[in-house]
């Protein structure tokens, strides 16, 4: 049995007199996709800081593959596999598509590797224009296809589907499925319709605290859930 | 299959052609500026070659601001180390590798000043429009260091009697002092120099470069130590510019405050911004145009060109902000016939 990608135990952030997170536990094991969702001011990106070891925890652990990185530097979790994707789009906007890619490379030019990330993207017509014409949604994909060319074990992805259409949302969802055969992917979202058409393994998170966790269906039926997301009425 | 299985073969080939015709283009103003002179006078050729010298200069400037972001007022005093360097350490060597001497040390010094200003500056977060105020003091301490230590760098007047170029093996030597081969050197020292920074600048390195000029933030979460790829750029574009200068001195014969001032750094700023930033050969061609311009300019009135340089910077700044080489490449892509050319 290997030790998990990412294990977090306990994980509480507090900022002052502000509990962010409290008490949040989560394992990601080679090949999970799993979604945390709650609303806004729900701890998911301080939660998310915590996976790629932007925020310190006050208190808990974070194991990466079984060893020990609480407290440790951004460009540690970096170099052991834990990649990740902003909320804002953020690409290279005078360099061309494929050069983005190029760039994220950084173990050394990987040409198959390109063609085939392009491929995925849906990018493959566009390699050799600048990023920075794109349309939104594609900002969006090439950052994860960035994030996927650093060849992570783990891809966290903060609200890929920010400002996207239906449409360009169920691509993405097709997108993380596929990336999902390739590396372990976690996602935060807070579009109830994004998840469900994802339909994988899924905490919600209210005040800090993980108040349902399970599949889709399981997480949707739950009470303290659609009290939190539908209001009580 | 999703939306992958539409997918068309990778288009490589525009990119291709774009970069085949820069390529042919900067071959073939290369190769005109090597026989330029050979159809001028001796005088003729002399100015032709302090041209190519500020080309340098420009180039140096160019690789700092066009390909890191970087624009500072700082070449003048790298170009001022490696001038003072060749006309102080120069008569100090008895033999013929005089000049070769100076110019090492005036390089030496100039990328040891520029490692030590650009360390504390580049790793300590400053960017953009401070890096580039710090930068104009370098020139100003700089200046004044060229006028007030007047018993080492000769004040006002500034020295005489820097050795010519020359190499020396042995009982064998050779110097360069006639008009011809000074030319020749210094055009062969300006096409290689341009080749290095550009070769370097078309591979992995400039792209990891362009993206820090982009986005330094993601580059940096992308693994990249974007402050110590800066740095270096900053310290090799100081050894470039002090190359340049060490040249002008040793071709010249003599050094004076001028070489140090904010007018040096101001004329290359000028001539980058005209040639287009980060295109490297279009500074190089702009130092020239504008330099034969000047001269034929100022055979009229010397008071005419200050306010024609002036009005034509305007003009840039309003109408070409991009320099004057991508019109040229656009017209050369519409008579060839490349419609992907206007594109970006």
């Amino acid at each position: 049995m290997t030790a998990p990608l990412i294990e977090a135990r306990d994980i509480a952030v507090r900022f002052g007199g502000l509990v962010a997170v409290a008490g949040v536990s989560l394992t990601i094991q080679p090949g999970d996709i799993c979604c945390i969702v709650g609303p806004n001011g729900a701890g998911k990106s301080t939660f998310f800081n915590v996976l790629t070891g932007t925020v310190k925890p006050t208190s808990g652990e974070i194991r990466l593959g079984g060893e020990d990185f609480t407290g440790r530097p951004i460009h540690a979790f970096a170099r052991n596999g834990v990649a990740r994707k902003f909320q804002v789009p953020s690409v290279f906007p005078s360099l061309s598509v494929a050069d983005n890619l190029r760039v994220a490379q950084r173990r050394g030019a990987d040409e198959m590797a390109l063609a085939d990330v392009l491929d995925l993207l849906g990018l493959t017509q566009d390699a050799e224009r600048p990023a920075g014409i794109l349309a939104h949604g594609q900002k969006q994909w090439l950052e994860i296809g960035m994030a996927l060319a650093t060849e992570p074990k783990v891809l966290l992805l903060d609200e890929p589907t920010a400002g996207m259409g239906p449409e360009e949302t169920q691509r993405t969802v097709r997108l993380i499925r596929e990336i999902g055969s390739r590396s372990a992917v976690a996602v935060i979202e807070h579009d109830m319709e994004f998840v469900r058409a994802l339909g994988v393994r899924t905490l919600v998170l209210h005040q800090g605290r993980v108040i349902a966790e399970g599949s889709f269906e399981v997480v949707a039926s739950d009470e303290r859930v659609r009290d939190v997301y539908l209001g009580r009425g | 299959m999703t939306e992958t299985a539409t997918a068309v073969p990778l288009r490589v080939g525009a990119g291709a052609s774009r970069t085949s015709t820069r390529s042919i283009i900067s071959f073939m103003v290369i190769a005109a500026l090597f026989a330029y002179p050979l159809v001028l006078s001796p005088y003729q050729m002399d100015v032709a070659r302090d041209a190519l010298i500020f080309a340098l200069l420009a180039l140096s400037l160019d690789f700092l601001w066009g390909k890191a972001g970087i624009l500072s007022f700082g070449q003048a005093a790298y170009f001022g180390i490696g001038a003072y360097a060749v006309a102080i350490v120069g008569p100090m060597i008895p033999n013929d590798n005089a000049a070769l001497a100076g110019m090492v040390a005036g390089i030496a010094t100039a990328v040891l000043v520029a490692a030590i200003v650009g360390y504390f500056l580049i790793y300590g977060g400053v960017r953009g429009a401070y890096l580039t105020i710090v930068t104009l003091a370098l020139t100003l301490i700089a200046r004044n260091i060229a006028t007030s230590w007047a018993s080492v760098t000769g004040g006002e007047a500034g020295l005489i009697g820097a050795p010519p170029p020359g190499i020396a093996i042995g009982d064998w030597s050779i110097v360069a002092s006639d008009s011809i081969s000074l030319y020749l050197l210094v055009a062969i020292i300006l096409a290689v120099a341009l080749l290095a920074v550009w070769t370097v600048c078309n591979g992995r390195y400039g792209r990891v470069l362009i993206a820090i000029q982009d986005d330094e933030a993601k580059a940096r979460a992308l693994g990249y130590n974007t402050s110590g790829h800066l740095l270096l750029v900053f310290v090799l574009s100081a050894g470039l510019a002090a190359l340049a200068g060490g040249l002008y001195a040793s071709v010249a014969g003599y050094v004076a405050p001028d070489l140090v001032g904010l007018l040096l750094s101001t004329q290359a700023i000028v001539h980058v911004a005209l040639g287009g930033r980060g295109s490297l050969i279009g500074p190089v061609v702009a130092t020239v145009v504008v330099i034969r311009l000047q001269q034929e300019v100022s055979s009229y009135s010397y008071a005419l060109w200050p306010l024609m340089l002036g009005a034509f910077f305007i003009a840039m700044v309003f109408l070409f902000p991009n320099g004057l080489l991508p019109l040229f490449t656009r017209l050369a892509d519409s008579i060839f016939g490349r419609s992907d050319g206007g594109r970006t």
